[in-house]
């Protein structure tokens, strides 16, 4: 569905007007998201997760490498400027406070993509608007209120009707439960789910929060330093990580252990500057098992033997990782909420309030 | 009016409430109400013609037959007021509008295209780097002394504030998310300046406009009173300040009087407008 091949994105990041510096924020990065899946891509801040969103979404353009939409190239940004075009890959952001505009109502907002995406007429548009409500829980009384009268988790529902109001094929979600309380992110990757079981839209789920997305992707891959560095089914990458990089962001998560303590060692070091990302393996300042070969030759994206959907990029891909907590996956405290409430979703207080 | 319905009902009931605390800006608010209206009812209010001329009521001062008193030719002052104010704040509010049609497109296309945001601020520097008497002089010279000349030099005067202003607003306004929002919904540029980003710039707009109001009708008779603007006899608030200039020993109230109504009019344009920003726009505070 979504295909990235080799490609670049650089930003010009000061320097003199005769040397600029440049931030090299996707580093020939590929990348494949199948029709109707749950892909999640996870890495630190800054390692380019937004700027492959901002690309794929089709609102900056390539320096270098290919991108590719349900087979066909996408040779820059400007073929976005068709509407039906356009309508099939949709957003969402991460801070609901400032991706609503606060002079609109919630019912314009809604109507917005219908009306520019050619929905149909006026009655058609009204319809849909309904069902929207519908789908994200809304009381209609609700729809001719400003979104400074809603919640950051009501905003969020009201961004995602607006995102899914014209049927896209493709859902980019940019960190889009950062910024919420446990609870009510709860509620809103549920919604999610519910919407692509429904829909069967393709989403690109973008987070650090790891935990989360073991839960809920099909297939995942971890980002470091504007690549890919693991890529592969969800339930293998987290059970069996490859990389080092993967396991000591899985040794991160906070967990409640019996013993208390912490597997593994935190990372050291920070992450290198995108300025000057490091020669061959770009892990190896940080990798504990970084050895000789790791600073001559640059490991590629490769399959780990023994798998068939599984690649990361490190010489030693083929040596299981350790990882003590490998057998008992991470038990995070406040996870369990995204199943308990599952089926009371949230009419909650909504509802009384405009009773 | 739609932008006004999405100010938050908050801002609008501090702004009341404030009003409640201070007796000053109730007395301006109570002040240009006056003075706006009995200008709109000037044909009403007005006891005299305002171009009469009477060679046996001449300079005579405030009494109950001419309760502001005459001019040197005889003339009701009250009335010469009252046609005067209507004069005024017709030539100040043509000319902030069309400054504001210029400026605040002008704005939003540099805080929205990076590209001319150089070239048109560097541009509005140069315009704003002559002073607006002196440009008044220059359009004059050019069309000739008049209403045009006034209400372009006004307009002028307006154009380059007005952009930096509404650049500023906007700057803040494109970055946030609902702009990026917009283009994944397919809009236009033409449509996301319009829906999106000025209503978001409105409430800076509306301090900056009541508060480029006053200054533009102390700058508007500045030029009436260099004799660039309205001739007389037409009663004008320059003019007539010009006109008692010289008399200002014998017979003061000619000149004080006009002087006068600028002076509150113009004070309390800037009091109630000091006050919308506060309500409306608090990042405006210096």
């Amino acid at each position: 569905m979504l295909e990235l091949k080799g490609a670049v994105k650089r930003y010009s990041g000061g320097g003199s007007i005769f040397k600029k510096r440049w931030l090299t924020a996707l580093d020939h990065l590929s990348l494949t998201v199948r029709r109707g899946e749950f892909f999640s891509l996870v890495g630190e801040s800054g390692c380019g997760k937004s700027t492959l969103a901002r690309i794929v979404a089709g609102l900056e353009n390539l320096d270098d490498g290919e991108l590719h939409f349900d087979g066909r190239r996408v040779p820059d940004i400007s073929i976005f400027k068709d509407r039906q075009m356009r309508r099939r890959v949709q957003m969402i952001f991460q801070d609901p406070y400032s991706s609503l505009n606060p002079r609109m109502r919630v019912g314009d907002i809604l109507r917005e993509p219908l009306r520019s995406f050619g929905w149909g007429d006026a009655p058609a548009i009204e319809k849909r608007v309904v069902e929207l409500a519908e789908i994200i829980r809304f009381p209609l009384s609700t729809l001719e209120r400003y979104p400074h009268q809603f919640s950051g988790g009501q905003r969020q529902r009201i961004a995602i009707a607006r995102a899914i109001a014209a049927t896209p094929e493709v859902l980019i979600c940019d960190e889009p439960v950062s910024a919420l309380d446990v609870s009510i992110k709860g509620q809103i990757i549920n919604l999610l789910i519910d919407i692509q079981e429904q829909l069967g839209v393709t989403i690109l789920f973008i987070s650090h929060d790891l935990s989360l997305v073991s839960k809920i992707s099909d297939r995942v891959g971890v980002m470091y330093l504007g690549r890919i560095v693991e890529i592969g089914d969800a339930a293998s990458v987290f059970s069996d990580p490859r990389h080092p990089y993967t396991r000591v962001l899985l040794d991160a998560i906070p967990t409640v252990n019996r013993d208390g303590r912490r597997q593994g060692a935190p990372l050291a070091g920070e992450v290198p500057s995108p300025f000057a990302i490091p020669t061959a393996c770009r892990f190896r300042d940080r990798c504990s098992l970084a050895f000789d070969k790791c600073a001559i030759e640059e490991p590629g994206l490769d399959a780990v033997a023994s798998t068939r959907a599984h690649y990361a990029a490190c010489h030693l891909r083929d040596r299981a990782q350790p990882r003590k907590a490998a057998a008992d996956p991470p038990r995070i405290p406040g996870v369990e909420i995204f199943y308990t409430n599952t089926s009371e979703h949230q009419p909650s207080n909504l509802a009384k309030e405009t009773a | 009016m739609a932008s006004s319905a999405a100010i938050p009902s908050s801002r609008v009931s501090a702004l009341v409430s404030r009003l409640g605390r201070d007796p000053i800006l109730w007395i301006s608010v109570i002040l240009l109400v006056t003075i706006i209206g009995s200008a709109f009812l000037a044909d009403w209010l007005a006891p005299y013609n305002p171009i009469q001329t009477s060679l046996r009521a001449r300079s005579k001062p405030p009494s109950l037959q001419f309760l502001l008193g005459t001019d040197e030719q005889g003339r009701d002052i009250l009335s010469r007021i009252l046609f005067g104010l209507r004069l005024t704040l017709m030539t100040g509010l043509l000319g902030l509008l069309s400054g504001l049609a210029v400026g605040i497109p002008t704005g939003m296309l540099a805080a929205y295209f990076p590209r001319l945001d150089m070239a048109l601020m560097r541009l509005m520097d140069v315009i704003l780097s002559f002073p607006a008497i002196l440009f008044g002089l220059a359009i004059a010279g050019a069309v000739g002394p008049g209403l045009t000349g006034i209400v372009i030099s006004l307009a002028v005067a307006t154009i380059a504030p007005a952009a930096r202003i509404t650049r500023s607003a906007a700057l803040t306004v494109v970055n946030l998310e609902f702009v990026v929002g917009a283009r994944m919904v397919g809009l236009t540029n033409a449509q996301i300046l319009w829906r999106y980003v000025l209503p978001n710039c409105t409430p800076a707009l509306i301090v900056y406009s009541t508060l480029r109001f006053g200054q533009l009708i102390l700058l508007g008779a500045s030029l009436s009173f260099l004799g660039l603007g309205i001739a007389p006899p037409t009663p004008e608030l320059g003019v007539m300040v010009s006109q008692g200039r010289g008399l200002l020993l014998t017979a003061p109230h000619i000149a004080i009087i006009p002087c006068t109504v600028i002076l509150l009019l113009v004070l309390s344009f800037n009091i109630v407008g000091d006050a919308l920003r506060d309500a409306l726009d608090p990042q405006l505070r210096v």
